[in-house]
């Protein structure tokens, strides 16, 4: 692939700035919402782990 | 013999049968939503050609559409568990209605981000108050006002319920936005796929889209699938069952 198509399919038309704002935020949504659950899930786990260490007796 | 058949998929209702099932299947789609993801970016950007009206700027119809059609199909999904959950009383589809309804809120956010980015070079406009923009964004604040409505009410009980009976109410909204394009004039254009006639776009196009909405879809249903067993985590930390599952590392 030549610089040159690779600069036309980048530019899209001129379209290139509409077009890959699109793909980027799609991206950056799918990261953003797997990265809030993991961080909610973990959230949950360290507290019940907590309060569990809190309860052992033999602790 | 169909009372047997029924109590074997009705076990799925209760969160201990759920939550290992859940767990084994997120893998499946996952594996599903990458590999047509990366063929329906390929087909799409690669292989099917421009557009002989807008050039390359429909390109953003492949993540368009697809999300777009989810952002309709998950709130629709969430009004059946809701309607079962008011029905039936069944814990697990108030917690799928929770589950659903943040990447709801997501798909509709890409529906207006992504049609504000065709809207510009297309119509020379990110926003028009028209019937079609209009009612989608209807959809995103609907999807908020139940993320909303289930973080404001303490007792789970009476916030399964409440968030359930505003998912049904907000199930008008879905005919509104699917036809708004034929009751009322409206700048955006009509449906780019119709069941009834025949497809006027390339069939490389049309692969294009059935395949990112296909990834979209299994992205959904991982996702949500996941954030369910959180739910049931939160939810069932004092049952018995759940001990073993919290060695386990976070789902």
């Amino acid at each position: 692939m030549s610089i040159e198509s690779l600069m036309e399919f980048w530019s899209m038309q001129g379209y290139g700035l509409y077009v890959w704002p699109c793909i980027a935020i799609t991206g950056v949504v799918l990261a953003v919402e797997i990265f809030l659950l993991q961080k909610r899930s973990r959230r949950h786990l360290k507290r019940i782990r907590k309060s569990e260490f809190d309860h052992d007796p033999a602790s | 013999m169909e009372s047997i058949e029924q109590r074997r998929w009705m076990r799925f209702a209760s969160p201990a049968e759920f939550y290992p099932l859940a767990g084994r299947l997120v893998p499946v789609f996952i594996a599903v939503a990458i590999i047509t993801a990366v063929i329906g970016i390929g087909v799409g950007f690669f292989v099917a050609p421009t557009d002989a009206t807008q050039g390359e700027a429909y390109r953003i119809i492949y993540l368009h559409v697809p999300v777009s059609w989810m952002s309709m199909f998950i709130y629709l999904v969430m009004g059946f568990w809701a309607a079962i959950g008011l029905i039936m009383q069944t814990r697990l589809s108030f917690m799928m209605v929770h589950a659903l309804a943040p990447t709801g809120a997501w798909m509709a956010f890409l529906s207006l981000w992504t049609g504000a980015f065709w809207g510009k070079p297309t119509w020379g406009t990110w926003w028009v108050w028209d019937a079609r923009l209009t009612s989608e964004l209807i959809l995103l604040f609907l999807y908020l006002a139940i993320i909303a409505l289930s973080a404001a009410i303490e007792d789970k009980r009476r916030s399964d319920r409440a968030c359930a009976l505003l998912t049904l109410v907000g199930v008008v909204n879905i005919p509104i936005i699917y036809f708004s394009v034929i009751w009322w004039n409206t700048l955006h254009q009509g449906a780019s796929i119709s069941f009834s006639k025949a497809p006027t776009m390339a069939t490389t196009m049309l692969w294009g889209i059935v395949l990112m909405t296909v990834g979209f879809w299994a992205y959904t249903v991982a996702i949500s699938l996941l954030r369910c067993r959180v739910e049931i985590l939160e939810r069932e930390t004092e049952s018995d069952w759940i001990r073993p599952h919290l060695r386990q590392r976070a789902p």
